[in-house]
Parts: structure tokens; sequence; C-alpha cells
């Protein structure tokens, strides 16, 4: 541990896998303490259970971010746990795989902008007056490449991830000065679950690695610990940007 | 019956999806009207079969799994 997060309260969404359980690893070891919530509570225990092995200083929260009532119990349990709350990390996330635009299920269009767009719009809604009460902190939103190329394997994912860069944008602008840096990262592929699940076969993401110019995709660890960063006062002077983490992926030559 | 068929196919081909049938199955109710009994067979023992299937479910397998899950809501809905 060497403590650049010592006695900050960081919640985490999405926190029970992937990004966002790398992250929750990776904020113990520098001495935060930690709520991980996540709709997903069986995961969350086993996290949870991690988190414990590093720290007594974590706790789990079950919510579907979409839900006003689950958020707002969310940032109240975090404060009646720790006691205050300095650090948002919003990683909870869908994708749901689309056909072409005029064949979209309105059903999943509402789905995948729940979680990913409204439901970041809720826990920042929930989070600010507290982090602002605790005397500032950071807010790093999770975004994706799919919100700033096109991705046409699911227009939704896109629509809703390219939103949260411009969320980031202006909330940025209208709580920087208020003690509040926010922040986003767009990663390319990440080895996560999400990833696993939605390439179609396990063959198809170790295709995809193959082409990288690293030879092989993100792992949840890379995008920890730029999470890791812009929550830490290292990025005192950043707000309102939106860091690529893809590896590299686009130096590549266009593929025609 | 076919609703819920529909939703069990997605559930295999789309991890995503998956993810909503499993931790969301409220959403998946209201959105897609199913009945009472449907929504017990989501929430419980398709919840149960969901959850037990690899990340992803290899295209070559989804017949048989489909087949499965199909087999279940027949049998839970009768």
């Amino acid at each position: 541990m060497t403590g650049r997060l010592k006695n900050k309260v960081a919640l985490i969404t999405g926190g029970a896998s992937g990004i966002g359980r790398a992250a929750a690893l990776r904020f113990a070891h520098e001495g935060a303490k930690v709520m991980i919530a996540d709709r997903n509570s069986a995961l969350s225990a086993q996290t949870l259970a991690e988190l414990h092995q590093i720290t007594p200083h974590a706790a789990s929260v079950s919510v579907d971010v979409s839900k006003t009532d689950q958020v707002q119990q969310m940032v109240d349990d975090t404060v009646s746990r720790f006691g205050a709350l300095n650090i948002l990390v919003n990683a909870a996330g869908v994708l749901l795989l689309s056909p072409p635009l005029a064949e979209i299920d309105e059903r999943d269009w509402d789905l995948m902008m729940n979680t990913n767009l409204r439901g970041l719009f809720l826990c920042c809604k929930a989070a600010i007056p507290v982090i602002e009460q605790s005397g500032g902190g950071a807010i790093v939103n999770i975004s994706s490449m799919a919100g700033i190329s096109a991705y046409a394997r699911s227009l939704p994912y896109a629509v809703s991830k390219a939103g949260v860069i411009h969320f980031t944008l202006g909330a940025a602008s209208q709580y920087t000065s208020r003690g509040i840096r926010i922040n986003c990262i767009a990663p390319g592929t990440v080895d996560t679950p999400q990833a696993r699940g939605s390439s179609g076969s396990a063959d198809a993401l170790r295709k995809i690695a193959e082409t990288h110019p690293m030879g092989r995709i993100g792992r949840p660890e890379d995008i920890a610990d730029t999470i890791l960063f812009l929550s830490s006062d290292e990025a005192a002077y950043i707000s309102g940007e939106t860091i690529i983490v893809d590896g590299g992926s686009r130096t590549l030559p266009p593929n025609i | 019956m076919d609703k819920l068929k529909e939703i069990a196919k997605r559930a295999v081909e789309d991890y995503g999806f998956r993810q909503i049938a499993q931790w969301s199955p409220d959403d998946l109710v209201d959105q897609w009207d199913l009945t009472d009994s449907e929504a017990n067979v989501l929430k419980g023992p398709l919840k149960d079969e969901i959850d037990q299937l690899p990340v992803p479910v290899e295209p070559v397998d989804y017949e048989a799994v489909e087949g499965r899950l199909n087999d279940l809501i027949e049998e839970s809905l009768s």
C-alpha cells in the first residue's frame, strides 16, 4: 500500500466485476475505504471477500443504478458506513448487441440508456451533494471507444457511451469550481466478462487480440490504473477530460 | 410462453441481455408484459439455469442450450 488514496472514501458502481472490480482492489491497496455497488450480489460477495483480504474498510451494496431510490440508498449507505464520500467511479454499464438501426428493438434502446446514461446521471446527482459536503473530490466516468468511433455492433451502446463523454464535460463545467473534478475514460476492448460475453465466442476475442498493436487486449488493471490516477491528487489539475486507454488501437491503419 | 422463449434465446446469445434477465428481471417483466406465471419462471427456474451458462455460450452450442431452456419453460408453465 502506498497511500495515494489514504482515508478517501470511494464508491464504485459495477464494482463486482471487470473494470469496477479492478478499480476497487487498486483503491483498497492505495488506502481508500471502498464501497462496491452492483446488482450482482453473488459476485459482489466474492469481490468483497477479496477486498477484505486487503483492508477491513470495504463494504458492498446491491443497486440497480437505473432506479432512483436504490441509487439514493447506495449513497446513504456509503456515508452511513464510512462517514463521507470523496470519489465516485461510474463503472456500471451494459452492452446489448443490436441489429442495424431500423431493426433495433425500442426495449433494448431503453435498457441500455437506462443503465449507461440515466444510471450514471442518477449516481452523480445523488453523490455530488455528499462529495461537496465531504470537502470535494473526484468523479470518474467509464465511457468506451464505442462512444468515440463508430460501433456497428450496438448503436444504442455507442450513443450512450458518447453521451457519457459529453455528460462529463458538462458536469465538469458546473462542478470543477466547486471542488469536484469530473473526468472520463474511454477504454478499448478490455478482457472483462462483458467483453468475453459479447464477443460471440472465445475465438473472436483471441482474433481481436492478435490484430492489436500490443498483441493483447486491455486488462481491467490497465483501466484501473488510469481511474486511480484521475481519482488521486496527481490529477489535481485535470477536469472535464476524456482519456482514451486502448493500447494504441487507434494507431492501426483503417481496415479498407 | 413464446415471449419467455425469446428472452431465453437472447440470454443465451447476448451476454448483456443475459445480465438483465439475471439481475433486473422486473425490467423485462414490464417491458415484455409477461404474465405472473411467466415472471415466476423467469425469476425462478429459468434464472437458475441461466446462472449456470458459460460466458459466452459458443454459437455451436446455441441450439442445444436453447432447446434445453425451451423444455424447461414448457415444463414449468404446463
